[in-house]
């Protein structure tokens, strides 16, 4: 009889607790696969997620770190503050961004997408691999200005970020190659793929370009493309690309090298995003992509190191100049630059 | 009766333990971010114990205390000093051990940092020992590090990457910079530039090592060797070394025999 009862509440209240005490977490479960695709006919990128295993949560505490001004001195200039998403991950208008104490640097703070394809970074290509990219801006005196140390002892005391390296990483440690590998995630997965260039090549709607258009890529074929290789718009060399020694003599390449056959070398940007990448070049010089034409097709200064193909300059007729510059502006992804994932969480 | 009961209420915690595994361990990436734990539980466990002991000449080196006297004549003190030895191998005629995960970084500020323990050695005896001062190509080149290899350690340049195999800095009369401040940051992993040097130690007599016993190897390092051989360094013409290339090569030809065995308790 007593048995009997007690059996009968169990059998009762059993499914009810354990479905109670199971309800998924939203928090924790994956609310899709998440994965790294390379987009049709793109090569393989360098970057792999070797050892780093990409997860949305992965991918989102590396966002909310990118965005998270407690990577910094000041608590305030995040990773963020100079690479924006409405700016392809540049900053707008800016020659030179503001670090800590208003601290500027000396080099543009270039966008940040297709990373994954990147052998090297900063126009120097002084760092061969995108999990350590981070290390340079926040510990640089005029960037972010912060010690490792600190910065986990800040994410330590935080109310949210032990328990998401614990869903990311499978313990609440936070160490300097957790927080390098999160970053890498989100990083790593900004990938710029759609603009009206990238539906053209797909033969997707959408993807019709113009008169004017079909003669600039022509031109960019035939003028621009051995090193603003399609379809990431660089091949990631370095060239002295007949720039004046800029106000800060930036030695660029050979700063890393200490070789003179490097002075004055930078790393070949990508071409896409330029309508939200403003201003150009290592220094930002050039406000307008029409002051960039005539750098090539009049003002390339010549010294030692200039690359060799650039020796006599672009010949473009105004005419070419205006079809080439609305060429280049059908790879400004808006899908990219609106792209809700990529958004700061507010 | 009360035993049924008690037996049914087992069965429920059970049940309701075991159908939420998921929400008490919501792991999605085991991060393999820690040092594979080689030895299995239950295995006798061969060790060797080594020791670094930093000197200058005969004496035990002494940071920010006492001047010391360079080949040249130069007086130097030293108030940082750290250096990575990596990839540790053991070889005997019959056997050899090479070390997964062998990186140390040895910190004069820091006792602990120069006493460790190889793990996991096949028992046999042994007549060498080799390690690398610094970090090896394939470290330096595959991202994020942690452990003894963890930016954090200061011993890793951000704008031109790579590990610092070795750090000196102090002060000298002579240097002529700022303070007369020395500093030789000593890095570059490939080619032309690489500062790896693989060190091979023989050892005076076979060691053993067995079940039971940690032999321990006592090792003295002499920061004056950094100084004088095969290339001569006159403090006022290289008080400062920060970058790859020739001068950092010099330095690392220098130190690359600054180790040797001093002692061996079986």
């Amino acid at each position: 009889m007593k048995i009997q009862i007690v059996l009968f509440v169990l059998a009762v209240l059993a499914p009810a607790f354990i479905i109670s005490s199971c309800q998924p977490d939203p928090e924790v479960l994956p609310e899709r696969p998440f994965e790294f695709k390379t987009p049709k006919d793109w090569p393989q990128p360098f970057y792999r997620f070797e050892g780093n295993t990409l997860s949305k949560e992965g991918f989102d505490l590396g966002k909310k770190l990118f965005f998270d001004g407690r990577l910094a001195r000041d608590n305030q200039t995040s990773c963020g503050s100079c690479h924006q998403p409405f700016s392809a991950f540049a900053q707008i208008g800016h020659d030179f961004s503001h670090g800590v104490d208003n601290r500027l640097g000396e080099r543009n703070s270039p966008g940040l997408f297709n990373l994954s394809w990147h052998s090297s970074f900063f126009w120097d290509g002084g760092v061969n691999h995108i999990e350590i990219q981070p290390l340079n801006p926040i510990q640089n005196p005029v960037e972010m200005d912060e010690k490792l140390e600190n910065i986990i002892g800040k994410l330590k005391k935080d109310d949210h970020y032990p328990q998401q390296f614990k869903t990311v990483f499978g313990d609440e440690t936070i160490s300097t190659q957790r927080i390098f590998k999160a970053l890498t995630q989100f990083m790593g997965m900004l990938i710029s793929d759609n603009s009206r260039y990238d539906k053209y090549m797909r033969a997707e709607s959408g993807g019709a370009l113009t008169e004017p258009e079909l003669r600039g890529l022509n031109i960019f074929r035939s003028h621009c493309a051995s090193c603003h290789k399609e379809p990431l718009f660089s091949d990631f060399s370095f060239r002295n690309n007949g720039l004046s020694p800029g106000r800060f003599n930036d030695s660029g390449r050979a700063r890393v090298t200490l070789n003179p056959e490097d002075l004055y070398l930078f790393k070949v940007p990508s071409l896409r995003n330029l309508r939200y990448t403003a201003p150009y070049m290592h220094d930002g010089r050039f406000r307008s992509l029409k002051q960039v034409m005539d750098h090539y097709s009049g003002g390339i200064s010549n010294s030692p190191t200039l690359d060799p193909l650039l020796k006599s300059g672009i010949s473009l007729t105004e005419t070419e100049k205006a079809d080439l510059i609305q060429f280049l502006n059908t790879l400004n992804d808006e899908d990219f630059v609106a792209n809700p994932l990529f958004q700061e969480l507010k | 009766m009360e035993a049924g009961a008690r037996f049914a209420f087992l069965i429920l915690i059970t049940l309701v333990f075991f159908s939420c595994r998921k929400k008490d361990d919501p792991v999605v990436n085991p991060a393999p971010d820690s040092p594979a734990d080689t030895a299995t539980a239950g295995e006798p466990n061969f060790q060797l114990r080594l020791n670094i002991q930093n000197m200058a000449g005969n004496q035990p080196l002494e940071l920010e205390q006492r001047w010391y006297v360079t080949e040249n004549g130069d007086s130097i003190q030293i108030n940082e000093y750290k250096y990575y030895l990596s990839n540790f191998t053991l070889i005997g005629d019959s056997v050899s051990y090479s070390e997964p995960e062998s990186y140390y970084l040895i910190d004069q500020k820091d006792v602990a940092s120069r006493s460790f323990t190889i793990d996991s050695i096949p028992a046999g005896h042994y007549k060498k020992i080799s390690f690398l001062i610094g970090v090896n190509h394939e470290r330096n080149t595959s991202g994020a590090q942690t452990g003894a290899l963890d930016p954090m350690h200061e011993m890793f340049w951000d704008w031109n990457t790579g590990y610092i195999m070795a750090k000196l800095e102090g002060l000298s009369p002579q240097a002529g910079t700022f303070q007369g401040r020395i500093a030789y940051h000593i890095a570059g992993f490939s080619g032309m530039n690489s500062v790896l040097r693989t060190v091979t130690l023989e050892f005076p007599a076979p060691v053993e090592i067995k079940d039971g016993t940690i032999p321990r190897l006592a090792v003295k390092a002499d920061i004056l060797e950094w100084f004088r051989t095969p290339n001569l360094i006159k403090i006022n013409e290289l008080p400062v070394i920060g970058n790859t290339g020739p001068e950092a090569a010099k330095m690392a030809a220098n130190y690359a025999d600054m180790f040797t065995i001093v002692q061996i308790e079986p």
